[in-house]
């Protein structure tokens, strides 16, 4: 498969007999045994991702904080050292560029995950928009890095810690000291975030030590999980996946992404048509629906209500752990309301599909 | 005696009844199914006319009949456990019986020719 991207956990997800799929140029576990099992082990227990493909930028400059500022919708002049934030960076017409986790290191550090299929426009974007002085290091090749999701996570990690080590608090993050095997101790970027709803880390690991890192924590008794039971995981906790339910023409008044924005502070990219949008009110707004009966709702399955189309599904699946059909759609802001009734146009049929608040599902991250 | 076709199904004939289902190759590409919608009994099949849908997180995917025929019975099973198509498919998880023409057949793949042909499909 030649110019298919790999991570340096391959070789061990091929001896693990996983089923791969392409993912922004990435060749990535699918599933290991099936999407339900997987799934259903992060809801109960816990589950190991390989999320290497994400990227991973430093930025590091003098007033890196207060140039970030600028560029993304949160207002980060609060984010002490050692916090992380979920927000969104604009372009000029209030359009999201991409998603993302900004990790506070100091006022002229961070660290920032972003989608790997956005890496490239991400890195663009902020050379264009930060001041030279800011400089800023795509460190996505130069480390792994694996998700620790579940109810469990916390209790099985503190095995391979140090009694003296606190975990970070949720969305908090720190260098910890891991315990491989009797005398090798290695050092990973420890943070308390995911993707899943669940208690669960992102870990950051040297290449080096990633293939160890990995067994130990299979070892623990966690399930190795694919993207297919990843996206599953995050349609059930309510979670946008860029490209899928947003994209650069999207508002994040659209997305029920208002939350991220403060338009309190000095001014930031998009600022201008952000502020007129939350006025006026978003035309479109995204939802939550749950599909009766079995079938799935696919991306660009039109919705209909009064004999109308009036939308479209941007995300599906079928969540084994609810027992029920979800999906996420666009609908006009009048009826994107709690308890309305749509038809979801699947195949031949029209599907009756009830409009709900999202999260489907709060998992153990809510508890933290 | 047991027949398979190209896309996948296969069927198994006694007297003129044939129990038809998908192979473990098919649900093995499928993922895991939600859902299987199979048409009522009565209902008379063309010879590789869709006959159903198998929806699985993966895709929705049309099911063929192997041959002609009428639906005498439809598995109920599955309404519930629709997951016995990825456990047991060639036992469980079968889906319709027919009752066949015979001369249909013909033209289908025996167990070793079917096994050929996933290794065609391999390379």
């Amino acid at each position: 498969m030649a110019g298919m991207k790999t991570t340096p956990l391959y070789e061990e997800h091929k001896r693990r007999g996983a089923n791969f799929t392409e993912f922004a140029g990435y060749q990535m576990p699918l599933l290991y045994t099936s999407i339900k099992d997987e799934s259903m082990a992060v809801r109960n227990v816990c589950g190991v991702f390989d999320i290497s493909h994400m990227g991973r930028i430093w930025i590091e400059g003098p007033n890196t904080k207060l140039e970030l500022n600028k560029l993304v919708t949160s207002n980060l002049a609060s984010l002490e050292a050692g916090k992380a934030i979920y927000t969104l960076i604009c372009n000029e017409r209030g359009g999201i560029i991409d998603d993302l986790i900004l990790y506070c290191n100091n006022d002229n550090k961070f660290f920032a995950v972003v989608n790997a299929a956005r890496r490239d426009v991400d890195i663009q974007w902020l050379s264009e928009h930060l001041p030279d002085t800011v400089h800023i290091s795509d460190v996505s090749n130069e480390s792994s890095l694996i998700a620790f999701q579940g109810p469990k996570a916390s209790e099985l990690l503190q095995k391979v810690v140090p009694d003296s080590v606190e975990f970070p608090r949720y969305f908090c993050h720190g260098m910890v000291s891991v315990n491989l095997d009797s005398n090798q101790n290695i050092e990973v970027f420890l943070a308390r975030t995911g993707y899943t709803g669940e208690d669960g880390f992102e870990i950051v690991v040297d290449n080096d030590n990633a293939v160890r890192l990995w067994n130990k924590l299979l070892e623990l008794g966690a399930t190795p999980c694919g993207l297919g039971a990843r996206d599953l995981l995050r349609l059930e906790a309510g979670l946008r996946l860029y490209g899928q339910d947003m994209d650069e023409n999207t508002i994040p008044y659209e997305a029920g992404l208002g939350w991220t924005v403060n338009l309190d502070k000095d001014q930031f990219i998009g600022k201008d048509v952000l502020e007129q949008v939350k006025t006026e009110g978003p035309i479109r707004k995204l939802v939550g629906l749950v599909v009766s009966g079995k079938q799935i709702a696919r991306h660009g399955n039109r919705v209909w209500k009064d004999e109308q189309d009036v939308g479209f599904i941007t995300s599906g699946g079928y969540s084994f752990f609810l027992g029920k059909s979800l999906a996420m759609a666009y609908l006009p802001a009048t009826i994107a309301k709690p308890g309305e009734n749509v038809f979801v146009n699947i195949r031949q049929g029209f599907v009756q599909s009830e409009v709900v608040r999202l999260p489907f599902y709060r998992g153990s991250a809510g508890k933290l | 005696m047991k027949f398979y076709t190209e896309t996948h199904e296969w069927i198994e004939v006694n007297d003129r009844i044939g129990t038809v289902g998908i192979t473990d190759y098919a649900q093995s590409q499928l993922g895991d199914v939600v859902f299987v919608e199979l048409p009522d009994p009565g209902t008379e099949l063309e010879k590789g006319a869709a006959f159903g849908v198998v929806e699985s997180v993966k895709a929705a995917s049309d099911l063929f009949s192997p041959v002609r025929g009428k639906v005498v019975e439809v598995n109920a099973e599955l309404s519930a456990r629709p997951e016995l198509v990825n456990k047991d498919p060639e036992g469980e998880g079968w889906m319709i019986r027919l009752e066949i023409d015979p001369s249909g057949l013909s033209d289908l793949m025996d167990e070793q020719a079917y096994k050929a042909y996933l290794e065609g499909l391999k390379s």
